[in-house]
């Protein structure tokens, strides 16, 4: 942008030209808001009541994969305790890391591993439940942890994942994710389970226009800006010609 | 004023290309519609239903076809638009021209019109 391109510029036929761009430009930019106001609008927020208890068995088949949406709801189990049970280490609850006491539930002969609480030092022998007459539990179904590398070590166990457990326990049949109890068992604190947050889909293909819109929006001024560059050369041009 | 030959059949190659491109994927995204708000169906790929397969309008569980011919048409419109401006500047046509090539990529069919006499117009002018 030289001292000729400023001058053909500030033309009133350029100025004119210009202001009619910046309608256009802001009609284009209006357009993005809107795309954008129609991503958030339509972004399906997933609406699962996860607070009122359910039985687990209604939402989960042993051996099938869990359902997104049914992470984090308060189911109910009924089932007996076996004498199975596993440390999960590296769990931290606040500001305390320590461990869960993850112990096997049979549900209808399938395994749903519970997590029953978090404390330090957990000694599993302490737990040893001896009733094994059905029992009710209350709690959250909670996801399998994913295994990845670096999760699963030869030592300790630091995820609670079906696939990991079911080898562990000898286990026939077993569900996929796990409860985590809502009142746990002295010394053992409860483990903080949340209820889950609603989960927000944003409409991506408005997000792509709006960006589009966006695009436009900028190719117009650049338009502009070019018509005055070649109103230059034109001009430039002429100028040589006439004085050959 | 004179154009610059080598410019302009440059930037007709790039044009013509654009404009099939645009312009097939503009039919595709017809079709789409016509699926969509004619039939209502979506166009759904490696569903539980097969590998392409038409469903419901908003019952995709697997990758939505149908959204992404509408997000790749919007962006090859923008590559499409360069390419306009590009071959519009070269061969320094009037100011309405240029939403006249802008048009073909949204109106199905057009740009296969434009494209040849585009073709015809540059040919003739940098013999």
């Amino acid at each position: 942008m030289n001292a000729a391109w400023w001058r053909v510029a500030r033309q009133p036929r350029w100025l004119a030209g210009l202001a009619a761009i910046l309608v256009l430009a802001g009609g284009f930019a209006f357009l993005a808001q809107w795309q954008i106001g129609r991503a958030v609008a339509e972004a399906t927020i997933e609406t699962v009541d996860s607070e009122t208890p359910v039985d687990v068995t209604t939402l989960l088949e042993p051996m099938t994969p869990q359902t997104l949406t049914d992470g984090g709801r308060r189911v109910t189990v009924t089932g007996t305790w076996t004498q199975q049970s596993t440390i999960v280490f590296e769990r931290t609850q606040g500001d305390t890391t320590g461990e869960w006491l993850v112990r096997n539930f049979m549900v209808n002969g399938s395994c749903l591993p519970i997590a029953v609480g978090f404390g330090t030092a957990i000694d599993p022998t302490e737990f040893i439940v001896i009733d094994d007459s059905p029992s009710t539990l209350a709690g959250r179904l909670v996801p399998s942890d994913d295994i990845i590398a670096g999760n699963v070590q030869s030592d300790r166990r630091i995820i609670v994942a079906a696939a990991d457990l079911i080898n562990e326990w000898q286990c026939e049949s077993m569900y996929d994710g796990y409860v985590i109890l809502a009142e746990s068992v002295s010394p053992l604190t409860a483990i903080s389970a949340p209820p889950p947050v609603p989960q927000a889909v944003l409409n991506w293909l408005n997000i792509f226009y709006a960006i589009e819109w966006i695009a436009f929006a900028v190719f117009a001024l650049y338009f502009w800006f070019r018509l005055v560059k070649d109103a230059v050369e034109r001009e430039t041009e002429a100028a040589g010609e006439a004085q050959p | 004023m004179a154009i610059d030959r080598n410019r302009a059949l440059r930037a007709e190659k790039n044009y013509r290309i654009a404009a099939y491109v645009t312009g097939g994927m503009l039919l595709l995204l017809t079709l789409e519609m016509i699926l969509k708000y004619g039939g209502g169906v979506e166009i759904e790929a490696g569903g539980p239903a097969g590998l392409i397969a038409l469903v419901p309008v908003d019952t995709v569980s697997a990758i939505n076809v149908s959204t992404g011919i509408l997000i790749v048409h919007g962006w090859l419109y923008v590559v499409y638009l360069l390419a306009c401006f590009q071959l519009w500047t070269a061969m320094r046509w009037p100011l309405f021209w240029f939403p006249l090539l802008a048009a073909g990529g949204v109106v199905p069919f057009l740009s296969f019109f434009t494209e040849s006499r585009v073709r015809r117009i540059v040919e003739e002018s940098t013999r």
